[in-house]
């Protein structure tokens, strides 16, 4: 019986030593950054966009809003193992009009194990799956679905993506502007998953923060590569068209995004100390360079 | 030996446990009972499970109205418990901006554990997030999610509850604010009128000749739709009410299953499912008047009158006036609505008041806390 006291004493004790010394450790050094994404855009909001509508003719447009929600961030190794991120971690709003100067939005992710990594996806959207399936699991979701993408009266009540564009035209007195809110709704599904196949092999370890450099091509939402699924901008949204149309559009907005290339060996960064949320552009420790 | 002091340990905590719960709340236990003449719940029971506080945080959620614009009305100002929480014979429903009104008549809250949408044109097929409508709405309350979440933040006593109830996940958030009040109303299970007794076999219920009669018409001329032991198929169909006049927009369950955020009225009356609606529950029928999407009868006998096929109000024969509603004879000529002579719809009208449930009317554990 005394045997056993001592026993629960000095278990109990070491217990406490070793949770006391481990949450010195985690509030010195914080939450490290695996890695960081820089979303640079082809686009600022106000600047000019030059789309074709549905009888060929060219429009010159600004862009007055350009935003999206990405969920289900999953990085794949080099072994084809999936890492799905919890998206009450890595789910993002990413708003240009949260942009720094270079039309970049910068999110921080954590928590992606050490290894050798090929490629990161992600959602464009919340699928029907993620929208149906856990509360506690959208706890994120549904804050970044407050700042105006929600369709509170939907089943699926996230909005996926918002382009608008106002039309410059000045000799029709109603020119068509552009303004696109992508969700699923009734039968139409435009959740997308983007995959993005790295340049080079992403090393994550605790010394580094890599960062990767994506361009987001708004224009080729509408252009792609293949043009065949071109889509005239004045051809769905507030006027309708067919599914076809905005089928295309979804499948052309998952296409531009690419890794553009890799700072593998950036110095590790700790959560703690990069502005918190979605919106944060300044980076200090990373440094300044120029893209060709 | 060991196993003795396991159990005296296990009844030590259960006093405990039970202990805690009556100081703090008045010793009363939200147990959810399915009853055993109901068909399976579609609460998610395993993702948000009904707990005693998780139901008083619903509850007190429910009746705040910090959950609207300028803090104006509570949920309980349209959905009062007397009524089956609906809005005690309004047709439809004034929100926050007075002169105001919404477009739809507010629906019993009963039962939700068991329905498969919501909202009459099934806008919302999950409970959590249906209050999102409600809340958000510019004629409802008005408000945005992060100014209630900012709101209740702000006080003490709800994160004091939000932590009780979620635990180590108990930040005062959209998720759980939804979660907690879906608590509150996936308890609200309205099965003990009259009509379950009997049906039942319970205390020693008796129908009256006239109500055995009305149950029994009711199965043959009204339970196509009115279907099962909720009162509904939880189908949506056009029972041929005719456009309202005054409300133009209402485009009924085509603005639902329209794949075009954007779709004008024009563009949605010509879907199948244009003046739809969800066949609504006749639990307590008898206190949730006036009736239809639009609360536009406010008596029974009328609508019995519209159901049937040769008095007035009639049916409108809309392209797409559900079939169970067309009596079609030899030369192909149509007659709307569904036979019924004067003294078959006082039968039926004893039998729908064997609905009312008393009980769910007057539970204290639903009614205003403050």
């Amino acid at each position: 019986m005394n045997f056993l006291k001592l026993y629960l004493v000095v278990v109990c004790t070491a217990a406490l030593i070793i949770s006391c010394s481990q949450n010195e450790i985690s509030t010195k050094e914080g939450t490290q950054v695996s890695a960081t994404l820089k979303f640079q855009h082809s686009l600022g909001l106000g600047d000019l966009l030059e789309l074709t509508d549905t009888k060929s003719q060219k429009q010159s447009l600004t862009l007055d809003k350009f935003k999206y929600l990405i969920s289900e961030v999953q990085f794949t190794t080099n072994d084809n193992e999936n890492i799905t991120l919890s998206n009450n971690d890595a789910a993002q709003l990413i708003d240009l009009d949260f942009a720094d100067e270079s039309n970049t939005v910068t999110v921080h992710l954590t928590d992606v194990p050490v290894g050798d990594y090929k490629s990161v996806s992600f959602g464009i959207g919340v699928s029907q799956e993620v929208a149906n399936g856990s509360t506690e699991e959208q706890t994120k979701l549904m804050d970044l679905a407050e700042q105006d993408m929600q369709w509170a009266w939907n089943p699926n009540a996230y909005v996926f993506s918002k382009i608008e564009a106002s039309n410059l035209n000045t000799e029709s007195t109603v020119p068509t502007d552009l303004q696109v809110h992508i969700g699923n709704k009734g039968s139409f599904v435009g959740y997308r998953t983007v995959t993005m196949v790295f340049p080079e092999t992403l090393s994550l370890d605790s010394k580094v923060s890599p960062s990767l450099h994506i361009t987001v091509a708004i224009e080729k939402i509408f252009a792609p590569e293949n043009p065949s699924k071109s889509v005239a901008f004045d051809a769905i949204g507030a006027h309708g068209g067919s599914s076809d149309v905005t089928s295309n559009f979804a499948d052309n907005f998952a296409s531009i995004f690419q890794v553009h290339h890799i700072h593998p060996t950036e110095q590790a960064i700790y959560l703690e100390d990069v502005a918190e949320g979605l919106n944060a552009n300044e980076d200090s420790s990373s440094h300044t360079h120029s893209h060709e | 030996m060991k196993y003795r002091i396991y159990s005296i340990l296990a009844i030590l905590f259960t006093l405990l446990g039970c202990q805690q719960v009556e100081e703090d709340y008045q010793a009363f236990q939200m147990h959810v009972e399915l009853p055993v003449n109901f068909p399976e719940p579609t609460y998610p029971f395993g993702d948000n499970p009904i707990t005693t506080d998780g139901f008083i945080l619903g509850r007190k959620l429910f009746y705040d109205p910090r959950l609207s614009l300028g803090n104006g009305i509570s949920c309980a100002e349209c959905h009062n418990q007397s009524h089956a929480f609906t809005h005690h014979g309004h047709d439809l429903s004034e929100g926050v901006h007075p002169g105001v009104f919404g477009t739809r008549n507010a629906q019993p809250i009963q039962n939700m554990a068991f329905m498969k949408e919501f909202n009459w044109d099934g806008s919302k097929d999950k409970l959590w997030d249906q209050p999102l409508v409600p809340i958000t709405d510019p004629v409802e309350m008005d408000e945005t999610m992060s100014n209630v979440i900012s709101k209740l933040r702000s006080d003490d006593s709800y994160k004091k509850m939000f932590s009780t109830v979620f635990g180590d996940q108990g930040a005062i958030n959209s998720v759980n604010l939804l979660k907690a009040l879906s608590q509150f109303m996936g308890a609200l299970i309205s099965s003990n009128a009259k009509y379950d007794k009997y049906s039942r076999g319970e205390d020693g219920v008796v129908f009256s000749p006239i109500e055995k009669q009305g149950l029994s018409l009711f199965q043959q001329k009204c339970a196509s739709c009115h279907r099962g032991e909720l009162f509904t198929s939880q189908e949506f169909v056009n029972n041929g009410i005719g456009e309202h006049p005054n409300l133009p927009n209402e485009t009924g369950r085509a603005s639902v299953t329209s794949s075009n955020p954007f779709a004008t009225v024009d563009e949605l009356k010509r879907s199948e499912d244009y003046y739809k609606f969800k066949v609504p529950s006749l639990r307590n029928v008898e206190k949730t008047y006036p009736y239809m999407h639009d609360g536009r009868m406010v008596l029974l006998t009328k609508v019995l009158d519209f159901y049937d096929d040769d008095t007035s109000p009639f049916l409108t024969r809309m392209d797409h006036l559900d079939p169970r509603l067309i009596q079609t004879d030899s030369d192909g000529k149509e007659t709307l609505g569904i036979p019924m002579t004067e003294d078959e719809k006082v039968a039926i009208l004893a039998f729908l008041k064997t609905l009312t449930d008393y009980e769910f009317l007057n539970d204290e554990r639903y009614a205003n806390p403050n």
